[in-house]
């Protein structure tokens, strides 16, 4: 077999493989969508909460600013543009999310975590995938909103290269948070417990906020642990401050997504069925 | 000798001294169960620190040494979070998740068929867990003030101390009605837990645990004024800062108590109401 048919088989193999993930991933979304229906007054709540959760945020925003103009180079509306940045990197990590790390640990106790080992398709993925939170829709044009806003009262003009910086920045920031998710949610298979899924939620909330504000040593703990790249580069894209952080986001989300990978098949060897 | 009641218990706060005994057993319980879940309690303390300390060193960015917003200097803020993390770690109640998904698997049954209050039950039930949370997250943190700058928590004379105590009695009491509240229209509900996200909202907003009243526009203000979130812990607080609490305390407590009556009566109400709903699982 010469190398171009090798080649060819390749790229066919790949293709076959992305239509079919793509498949399944229209599929649980639209099941998802049923399922959330279902249950309309929670669907109406949800949506109330995220709209209450930014205008509170907002009327935060702002009272941090009633003595001082800036906070660390950050003004109201740069800061509300990475709160908006965050909100939509959350959103629409938990759209593809959904409650997957902390349902984990009982899928684990109660052996029904067999039938997802036993589907033919990569069980990183269906783990952390095999359910859509569509009720995040709603978060995503609430904070898509919200980034809207800044922009127009930052009159933000970006040009094309910050803009696809921001693509960049921004799609890095969604691996990264989903790999730091991920990651934790891995320990399930040794702690059983939902609480470090919730620690780690907290711990990234910090995130909604500039980290750069704060002294050297915290700003650099809060690069190696690579939170900084979640919203505050890609924010800093938007606004036109391209850093030698931002370039490094696409390599940092990569290496995070291979040791997410790499540390939860490690911790599948380690997983004993529950069931005969 | 004990002296149980034979009539069913929808009341909701009898007193009779022959229960105590029993009520202390639903507290021993909880103490038992907290003590078993010990790590889960304490990483449950991170978790609820960590919005903590972010907070505090947003703030002393927010407001420079020497400046003031509504009359809140950089030390005042910083006691005023400090002071409303320890008391509502003290005076929170989360037991409504349990129950409502006991009602949904339908094994409540076995707490409406045991001869106690189902509602005494939780109070004293969740007071141990309160206890735990004193060792877990309380003492540790007022060890770090004391170590970094004990300034941040200000001495209290006799009337501030007793007022405390009795409005974080009042507060925890009014915490649980809110549980029960929520927990109550699992029986009516098929997915009740969005009235937790509700409560939530309103907590966090009401209460003064995001930001102080004084921060927020007028309407807002006069909400938070009047709804009963705020004993949870901007008035606590306000034995901090006050000057002269004498009187305020005086008002705070009678306001307190009487929403306590109120909600109380209306837990009654409700409770009876949705209770009929419910259908158990089994023989």
């Amino acid at each position: 077999m010469d190398s171009n048919t090798t080649a060819h088989m390749a790229t066919n193999h790949l293709f076959t493989t992305i239509s079919k993930y793509i498949r399944l991933i229209i599929t649980i979304t639209k099941y998802s969508y049923m399922a959330a229906l279902e249950y309309r007054f929670q669907f109406v709540v949800r949506i109330f909460r995220h709209i209450t959760e930014a205008l509170i945020a907002i009327l935060i925003i702002n009272t941090f600013f009633y003595s001082t103009n800036t906070i660390g180079n950050w003004d109201p509306n740069s800061m509300l543009l990475v709160y908006g940045v965050f909100g939509l990197a959350v959103a629409t990590t938990f759209f593809f999310l959904a409650d997957t790390p902390f349902s984990l640990p009982d899928k684990i106790r109660s052996g029904d975590y067999d039938f997802i080992l036993t589907k033919p398709i990569d069980t990183h993925f269906y783990t952390f995938g095999h359910r859509i939170h569509t009720e995040n829709v709603w978060r995503l044009i609430i904070k898509s909103a919200i980034i809207f806003y800044a922009s127009v009262q930052l009159h933000l003009s970006p040009s094309i290269f910050h803009l696809t910086l921001f693509v960049f920045t921004f799609f890095s920031s969604l691996i990264i948070y989903r790999s730091i998710v991920t990651t934790i949610a891995t320990l399930s298979f040794w702690t059983l417990s939902k609480e470090l899924s919730e620690l780690t939620f907290s711990v990234l909330e910090t995130t909604k906020y500039p980290l750069d504000i704060f002294s050297k040593n915290i700003t650099l703990l809060f690069t190696f642990i690579p939170l900084i790249f979640i919203s505050t580069i890609p924010a800093k894209a938007l606004l036109g401050q391209a850093t030698f952080l931002s370039y490094l986001s696409f390599p940092v989300a990569l290496l995070s997504l291979y040791v997410s990978r790499q540390f939860f098949h490690f911790a599948i060897k380690s997983y004993s069925s529950a069931s005969s | 000798m004990l002296n149980y009641s034979h009539t069913p218990h929808c009341g909701v706060f009898h007193f009779n001294m022959g229960k105590i005994p029993k009520y202390f057993s639903a507290f021993t319980i909880g103490l038992k169960v907290g003590l078993t879940y010990r790590a889960e309690m304490l990483l449950w303390s991170i978790i609820d620190g960590m919005p903590l300390i972010y907070m505090l060193l947003l703030w002393h960015h927010a407001i420079p040494a020497g400046s003031s917003i509504s009359g809140f200097t950089q030390n005042t803020i910083i006691t005023y979070y400090l002071i409303g993390f320890i008391i509502r770690q003290l005076t929170g109640s989360h037991f409504e998740d349990f129950i409502i998904d006991e009602i949904q698997k339908g094994t409540f049954s076995t707490f409406l068929l045991k001869p106690i209050s189902i509602k005494l039950f939780f109070f004293y039930n969740e007071m141990a867990w309160r206890v735990m949370t004193l060792f877990t997250s309380v003492l540790p943190i007022i060890l770090a003030i004391f170590l970094i700058n004990s300034s941040f928590l200000p001495q209290l004379d006799f009337i501030r101390s007793l007022g405390l105590l009795a409005l974080m009695f009042l507060a925890y009491s009014l915490e649980t009605i809110f549980s029960l509240l929520v927990a109550s229209m699992g029986f009516i509900f098929e997915n009740a837990k969005s009235f937790m996200h509700l409560r939530w909202i309103s907590n966090m907003l009401f209460s003064g645990i995001l930001i102080p009243f004084e921060f927020m526009p007028p309407f807002l203000r006069s909400i938070s004024l009047f709804l009963p979130f705020r004993f949870r812990q901007y008035v606590p607080v306000q034995l901090f800062i006050r000057q002269n609490i004498g009187p305020y305390v005086l008002i705070q407590l009678l306001y307190a108590a009487l929403w306590l009556v109120v909600l109380v009566v209306f837990l009654k109400f409700v409770w009876s109401k949705s209770i009929k709903k419910f259908t158990a699982v089994g023989q």
